[in-house]
């Protein structure tokens, strides 16, 4: 489904990711992990469309999309989750769940999308009228989901979905990406700090440490080396 | 029937309204500009041209005027994707004087000594008429799906790409459009006056159309509306103060600016 070769991305001279190849096959969840400043919001970001690469290519289901601008890659059904709770703050709940159906044109639907969402997530519903910026932080992180589930991505790529939330939030985010895999099956590409729930849930991972991916495959969680590194045992 | 007196005052206030929406449109994308007097130069300059010389129906002349002014509003919109805030505003301001300066030596539309003779076509129903279709259209965009594109490249340009709005179509489209408003607001402008001149769309017009929607509120196109006949009235309101009069009004801005800096109309944020 996403294939990403040998990609280089700079940060004027400094290089913040080198020569990463990921791949993400249809249906899969994939974690990708590592220190702060590893590259891995980078990385994201260069798949999005978001920062320009300076070499190497991305593929969506065999198209190349390395050169196209963030809206055009969403247009391609490869929708991002940014970091930090993207939420456009003035406008109302629905306004923004109005906003993920922005590509579509099939209204009837869409309507139908964002009433199964009030009904997922019942603290949106009663809050739809507010502006976004008045929800609490992890109602915000629902909000911002639901509205990229909307938009209905063909893969989804969050960027530290738990992020500065409290404990019990983190865990409802982390249930509502298991109950997208198991559910839904959506294709997931996801980026965390919470290394162990996220390889809990992945079924495959990825370890990137400065620029480099150094680790990956199934069962990262069982790995000696990152145990020792991220999960603290 | 209303007098000469009111009646002017009334049709400068159609105008302005016209001119404030003019701006209203691009700030509503987050975009400020210190150049609208340029694409209203624009307009009232070639819809003047034409109507004179011509005899160019006064519609004809009026949209043909808009439509150039947004076609250059179009290409300047260009780089406005590009810089932002500040940067924008001064690359507007040099915009405005460009035009301003080229019609001041641009010698078929009379360079410095202006423009005469031009047909009194502005009447007050057909400012008003004019005022009141783009009133309309900032209503039809207002809670549209493009509306909303608008609204959120305003608040965050990268969140807005995420969920597949294209920051250039709107931004430039937006600009453009704004600068076609300018352009038949210059129209209305010159076949009211009768007689232009390259000073009259000069910085202070700029400044004085941008007041108009900081005044009123920047997030609400009524409250464009409302900065319009405000900085058209009130001076007029206030002409018993003599030469005092824009003293007193400046002192109001800097008043309303400490007490509501958010505008007359709109939410505080």
């Amino acid at each position: 489904m996403l294939r990403v070769e040998n990609l280089h991305v700079s940060y004027g001279k400094i290089r913040a990711v080198r020569d990463v190849s990921i791949e993400v096959n249809r249906g899969e969840v994939v974690a990708l992990i590592g220190p702060n400043g590893a590259g891995k919001s980078t990385l994201l970001k260069t798949i999005a469309g978001i920062l320009k690469c300076e070499s190497g290519s991305v593929f969506l289901q065999d198209e190349p999309i390395h050169n196209m601008a963030a809206a055009e890659v969403a247009r391609k059904g490869l929708v991002m989750v940014l970091e930090g709770r993207s939420t456009l703050k003035n406008m109302t709940v629905i306004e923004n769940l109005i906003l993920g159906g922005y590509m579509r044109s099939d209204h009837a639907e869409i309507a139908q999308d964002i009433q199964r969402m009030l009904e997922r997530f019942p603290a949106l519903k009663a809050r739809q009228s507010q502006r976004a910026g008045t929800l609490s932080g992890g109602e915000q992180q629902m909000l911002v989901i639901a509205r990229a589930l909307i938009s209905r991505p063909s893969l989804l790529m969050l960027d530290e979905p738990s992020l500065g939330l409290a404990p019990l939030m983190t865990a409802e985010i982390f249930a509502i990406i298991r109950e997208l895999k198991t559910k839904h099956e959506t294709t997931i590409l996801l980026v965390e700090q919470n290394a162990r729930q996220a390889l809990q849930l992945a079924d495959r991972g990825y370890v990137l440490e400065t620029g480099r991916i150094v680790l990956e495959g199934a069962g990262l969680a069982d790995n000696p080396a990152v145990r020792e590194a991220y999960l603290g045992v | 029937m209303i007098d000469h007196y009111t009646e002017s005052i009334l049709i400068f206030t159609c105008i302005n309204i016209v001119l404030a929406i003019s701006l209203y449109l691009p700030v509503s994308a987050g975009l400020l500009s210190l150049g609208q007097g340029g694409f209203m130069a624009i307009g009232a300059y070639l819809s003047a041209y034409m109507t004179t010389n011509y005899g160019w129906p006064f519609e004809v002349a009026l949209v043909a005027g808009g439509l150039a002014a947004g076609f250059i509003g179009l290409i300047v919109g260009i780089p406005a994707l590009r810089i932002k805030g500040v940067y924008l505003i001064i690359m507007t301001m040099g915009f405005g004087e460009i035009v301003r300066v080229f019609f001041l030596n641009f010698e078929p539309t009379g360079s410095a000594s202006g423009l005469g003779g031009i047909p009194h076509y502005t009447t007050l129903p057909v400012a008003a008429f004019v005022a009141a279709l783009f009133l309309f259209l900032c209503f039809q965009i207002r809670g549209s799906r493009i509306g909303r594109a608008i609204q959120a490249v305003r608040e965050d340009e990268l969140a807005a790409e995420v969920v597949g709005i294209n920051l250039t179509r709107i931004k430039v489209g937006v600009f453009g459009l704004g600068a076609f408003t300018a352009g038949v607001g210059g129209g209305l402008y010159a076949h009211y006056a009768m007689f232009i001149e390259p000073a009259q769309f000069g910085f202070h017009r700029s400044a004085e159309i941008f007041i108009m929607v900081v005044l009123g509120g920047m997030g609400n196109f009524l409250g464009a509306t409302l900065g319009a006949i405000a900085v058209t009235v009130l001076p007029e309101l206030l002409r018993g103060l003599q030469e005092w009069r824009m003293t007193f009004f400046g002192t109001l801005l800097v008043i309303m600016m400490i007490v509501r800096p958010w505008g007359l109309i709109g939410a505080q944020r």
